[in-house]
């Protein structure tokens, strides 16, 4: 998988890809700048079970995984046990 | 804190109170029932056909919450238990960190009705037609189609075709010389296609439905690759005698051969129907072969009661051919039928190209009839658009 900066980049590389959406920083609220909205959250989990092969299981997710790029990449790599 | 989803219930009426304070302060319209009383649809022993609200719980506070009809369907000659959810509102639409909550309250849904479908939902561009579309639904939208009684007063009226400025003034000129209610009539003389029944053929106004609707059921219900259930318990507790509602029975040689609900507001500085009495044809039922005969009776049924125009919904090829053979114009469709993911490919398995499901406005959980008619849906569509 790599390190934890390659994570957050992938995480990156899907809003730039698949939501045409260039974050300017890292910490761009994602919640409060309208970035993602609960549509948005079900196409980004799709997304990352299946690009990083996990589950994700909507019982178990916070909306604060959604703040941030980092927040996010946090949750993921909680269930990617190699990930420094 | 963790959201939970649970029934709604007395303990949480304040909590919900609070919640429409809430969106109302936030720029929504939403507003969620603030009583759990499901009315003339609460669980009752034995009957399949009932109401739950259910609500989005974070410690005391109500973050959302959605209203579940359970019912029984056809698939076929296989009977099941389905669910149609209705009225979502959530938070996030005021809130985002509340945006799981319109999630948790669709997949929950979903979980307690695995056979489920949300109908109208403001169309398919609609934040929630979006979500149900990521959450496996497949969308399609329900035809839609508009007759013309009043010309001059739909000219008048129809602030939908009126909000262009051009067509507007047209539209005053033609109602002022008369043109439109000529070319209403021209136009219905035009499409109208079917001839009065001949004298084998009757038709009676009910308040209720009997044995007959039942007989109606078992003969027919197979024609169909997905229908709500529609014998007599069912329909009397859709329909029950002490919600006021017209029907009509389309009786031959002896044997009914089909029924139709029907409704009617006059409307009052409405955004789409100025103040035109508007009719609907809401629901209906007979073999796809008997539709126009249906549809005529439907017809003649609201034209005594001097309606301005008829709406109708209608899946099925058979009913909408004899609308459009009974004067209707095709207009396009912004209702949706979303099917949970095993909904659609239970439907799939007995009707892969799904031509011969039959959906009706009548169909819609909180739908004409169900609950509180027009005024209930003008209140829900505010809340689809802000979902």
């Amino acid at each position: 998988m790599g390190t934890r900066e390659q994570l957050e980049q992938q995480i990156t590389e899907i809003f730039a890809g698949r939501f045409e959406t260039r974050l300017e920083s890292d910490d761009v609220d994602l919640l409060e700048t309208g970035i993602v909205d609960s549509v948005r959250i079900v196409e980004l989990v799709l997304e990352i079970e299946q690009r990083f092969g996990v589950s994700l299981p909507f019982e178990e997710l916070e909306i604060e995984d959604f703040r941030t790029v980092p927040r996010l990449a946090d949750r993921i790599a909680r269930t990617l046990p190699a990930v420094a | 804190m963790p959201i939970s989803i649970q029934p709604f219930d007395v303990s949480r009426t304040s909590a919900v109170a609070e919640l429409n304070r809430r969106m109302a302060a936030g720029g929504s319209s939403w507003q969620f029932p603030e009583s759990p009383d499901p009315g003339e649809l609460a669980r009752e022993e034995g009957s399949p056909v009932f109401h739950e609200f259910f609500v989005a719980v974070e410690g005391e506070a109500v973050r959302g919450g959605y209203a579940l009809q359970h019912r029984p369907a056809a698939f076929r000659d296989e009977v099941r238990q389905i669910g149609a959810w209705y009225q979502p509102i959530s938070e996030g639409s005021v809130d985002p960190r509340y945006s799981l909550v319109a999630i948790q309250l669709l997949r929950d849904a979903f979980r307690r009705e695995p056979l489920c479908y949300g109908l109208g939902l403001e169309g398919p561009d609609s934040h929630l037609a979006k979500l149900a579309t990521t959450l496996g639904c497949e969308l399609r939208l329900i035809p839609f189609f508009l007759r013309i009684q009043n010309g001059a007063r739909f000219a008048r009226e129809a602030r939908y075709l009126r909000r262009r400025p051009g067509l507007a003034r047209l539209l005053d000129v033609a109602a002022a010389t008369g043109a439109a209610g000529l070319g209403a009539r021209l136009v219905k003389l035009a499409l109208q296609r079917t001839p009065r029944p001949n004298g084998e053929v009757s038709v009676e106004n009910v308040t209720g439905f009997g044995p007959w609707a039942d007989e109606l059921w078992q003969r027919c219900r197979e024609r169909y690759s997905f229908v709500g259930v529609r014998d007599t318990e069912t329909l009397n507790r859709l329909y029950p005698p002490r919600q006021r509602f017209r029907g009509v029975r389309v009786v031959r040689g002896g044997q009914t051969v089909g029924w139709a609900v029907l409704d009617s507001k006059r409307m009052s500085g409405d955004s789409k129907f100025g103040a035109l009495h508007v009719g609907r044809f809401a629901n209906c039922f007979a073999a796809p072969e008997d539709a126009d005969l249906v549809v005529r009776a439907a017809v003649d049924a609201l034209d005594r009661e001097g309606v301005d125009i008829i709406l109708s919904n209608q899946s099925h090829p058979a009913w909408c051919a004899a609308l459009r053979r009974n004067a209707f114009l095709s207009i396009p469709s912004n209702f949706v039928f979303a099917p949970s993911p095993r909904l659609g490919e239970r439907i799939r398995a007995v009707d892969p190209d799904g031509r011969d499901v039959h959906l009706t406005r009548g169909d819609d959980g909180g739908g004409p009839l169900s609950r509180a008619g027009f005024s209930a849906r003008r209140v829900r569509q505010l809340r689809t658009a802000n979902a």
